[in-house]
């Protein structure tokens, strides 16, 4: 029962890690708190419904294109608001009000083509496979949403570590004045930036729909705020902490319910969140952000 | 226009003009945060609790609706003082991000303390006994009592904060007594606001203080624009109005408001004034923007590091 239960925090928390992710990199790299990742997660479950509802394309197909979906959609977003916020020297004050008016748009467009109803993915979509050890189980969609972040981290591991982009998000992170002087492409790094940011919030929509095997318009909206509670508990532009964060806060929500007091699960991460806050405003893993230039 | 057409165009129009004055008190709440440099976005939180008070006292207690306005006010003051330290010590994202959460909890609370506040279904049945002219003496008053400090000593301290914490505190502004105070009037007309929606409205829900108020809240008082309170006064009544000078906005709501949020930001950086104050700049001759309008305090600046 407690092995079952810690499998659903797991599996919970990589929902949100791989959310808070795409939340963190834009967030650490050009200091802009993008709300609309959450209306981005929404539309991105909504495409990988309509592409399986309506043109029957198998799940793999359809999660792929999803995930590129919220990727371009979160380009799109830089290049209508972000970028020319920037280039008027808009504060990140001002970016942050703007993603909330960007995010308003796209949370209202897909209730508009949703009706506002809730959509079930057809019946058969994933194969219904569930393995059981010493009273534990997985099913497909755990086991799918398990692997998927497994390999998002690795990725994202060696995309910051091991790769030209990754260095000069990491640049861009540090100041992006240095990075305009030493060549670095800016725009086009942001660009990738909200790209990969945008795709990791799509990823985790459709995973989130087809887990609960639900999408509608308004669920988005806890994974914005949780979000914050995880970079801020993990420590902003820390990817470790990011994901430590997020199975700390998908473990409180489960066993939260299991103390019983499930209906007030959110009071229980908004007050962690609260009490980091007070306590330990850099989070479990950041640097100090007097430091930050 | 005879008499008879302004009280036919009066009683038509009631819903709306109640609207938008209470969406004026609420802009006015995140004018004084905003123009202190505190990006506080706690005040749907607050307009929360102000409307549960006022709407619980008066349905379990029957009290005159002052008084349950007063102790929301009241109840507010007391949370507020509270929240205030840990609040004020962050900075930038920080702040928003707690401030921003602090309206989750109290919506969260809302749902789900079902035997205070209904949950889901919320409240039923407040007597909606505040009129017209009521609100036009709170707004008259709320508006002279921010004129006059932003008018002052007051506001030229804001406005040091907002543009550099530490050089406003290098030149011996009490830094931490100006940014208390802006964050307690902030929450109190927030919670202001809140107790004469409940007894405006008769019923409220959770679902009205999330995510889409904040929303029109910002769009209202950017709109308005920073340079003086009468600027998100004239935003509230421009957007609450426009059901009914819009043909379809009802069907495009979000949307719209949304999208208009995005453009105030990005191109009116001061609201509708922004073209008066370019022509200001050019007839004085200087080419200095000023500060920003939408600044937080402590945070870096473009260009400095």
């Amino acid at each position: 029962m407690l092995q079952q239960q810690l499998v659903n925090g797991i599996v919970a928390g990589s929902v949100y890690a791989l959310f808070a992710l795409g939340f963190n990199l834009v967030l650490g790299a050009l200091n802009i708190l993008n709300v609309a990742q959450g209306a981005i997660f929404t539309l991105s479950a909504f495409v990988a419904f309509f592409l399986i509802k309506l043109f029957q394309v198998p799940f793999v197909l359809a999660l792929l294109l999803a995930t590129l979906a919220g990727g371009a959609l979160n380009v799109l977003l830089e290049l209508v608001v972000f970028r020319p916020l920037r280039a008027r020297g808009g504060t990140s004050m001002a970016t942050l009000v703007a993603s909330i008016g960007a995010s308003m748009v796209l949370i209202s467009f897909a209730q508009l083509i949703s009706g506002a109803q809730v959509e079930r993915f057809p019946l058969g979509t994933l194969p219904e496979v569930q393995w059981a050890q010493g009273g534990v189980r997985l099913s497909f969609t755990q086991a799918l949403v398990l692997c998927v972040t497994v390999l998002v981290m690795v990725g994202t591991w060696l995309l910051l570590n091991r790769m030209r982009l990754g260095k000069a998000i990491r640049t861009m992170a540090f100041s992006e004045r240095i990075a305009r002087m030493l060549g670095i492409p800016t725009g086009a790094v942001a660009a990738w930036t909200f790209f990969i940011s945008g795709a990791l919030g799509g990823l985790a929509g459709v995973l989130l729909g087809l887990m609960f095997n639900s999408v509608h318009f308004l669920m988005g909206e806890p994974y914005v705020l949780k979000g914050f509670a995880a970079i801020v508990i993990g420590g902003f532009g820390s990817v470790t902490g990011v994901i430590v964060a997020s199975m700390m806060i998908g473990l409180a929500e489960v066993f939260s319910t299991v103390l019983g007091i499930g209906t007030f699960r959110d009071v229980v991460i908004f007050g962690m969140l609260f009490l980091f806050l007070l306590f330990r405003p850099n989070g479990l893993f950041g640097r100090d952000e007097e430091l930050r230039p | 226009m005879t008499l008879d057409d302004l009280q036919c165009w009066l009683l038509v129009y009631d819903h709306s003009i109640l609207t938008a004055l209470i969406n004026a008190v609420t802009a006015l709440s995140l004018y004084v945060s905003l123009r202190a440099g505190i990006f506080n976005l706690s005040a749907i939180g607050f307009m929360a609790i102000g409307a549960y008070t006022a709407g619980i006292l008066s349905l379990r207690t029957a009290a005159p609706a002052f008084l349950g306005i007063a102790a929301g006010v009241a109840i507010s003051l007391l949370v507020g003082a509270v929240l205030v330290y840990p609040v004020l010590k962050l900075r930038g994202h920080y702040l928003a991000i707690a401030t921003l959460s602090f309206g989750a909890i109290v919506q969260a609370l809302a749902l789900n303390l079902d035997a205070l506040t209904g949950g889901p279904a919320g409240l039923i049945g407040i007597p909606a006994t505040v009129r017209v002219w009521h609100l036009l003496l709170v707004l008259a008053a709320v508006l002279y009592i921010v004129w006059a400090a932003q008018a002052s000593r007051t506001g030229r301290a804001w406005d040091a904060i907002r543009t550099d914490l530490s050089a406003a505190r290098a030149m011996g502004i009490p830094v931490e007594q100006y940014r208390l105070l802006a964050f307690l009037i902030s929450t109190a007309l927030a919670a202001l606001a809140g107790g004469l929606w409940a007894h405006v409205n008769r019923v409220i829900v959770p679902f009205e203080f999330g995510f889409a108020q904040l929303t029109f809240a910002l769009v209202q008082t950017l709109l308005g624009g920073l340079s003086n309170p009468f600027g998100p006064v004239a935003g509230a009544v421009i957007v609450s109005t426009m059901p009914d000078w819009l043909a379809g906005f009802d069907q495009y709501r979000e949307m719209l408001i949304g999208a208009l949020l995005v453009v105030v930001v990005i191109y009116l950086p001061q609201g509708l004034a922004t073209p008066f104050e370019a022509l200001r700049r050019r007839a004085r001759g200087g080419d200095d923007p000023g500060p920003k309008p939408l600044a937080a305090a402590g945070e870096p600046r473009q260009g400095q590091t």
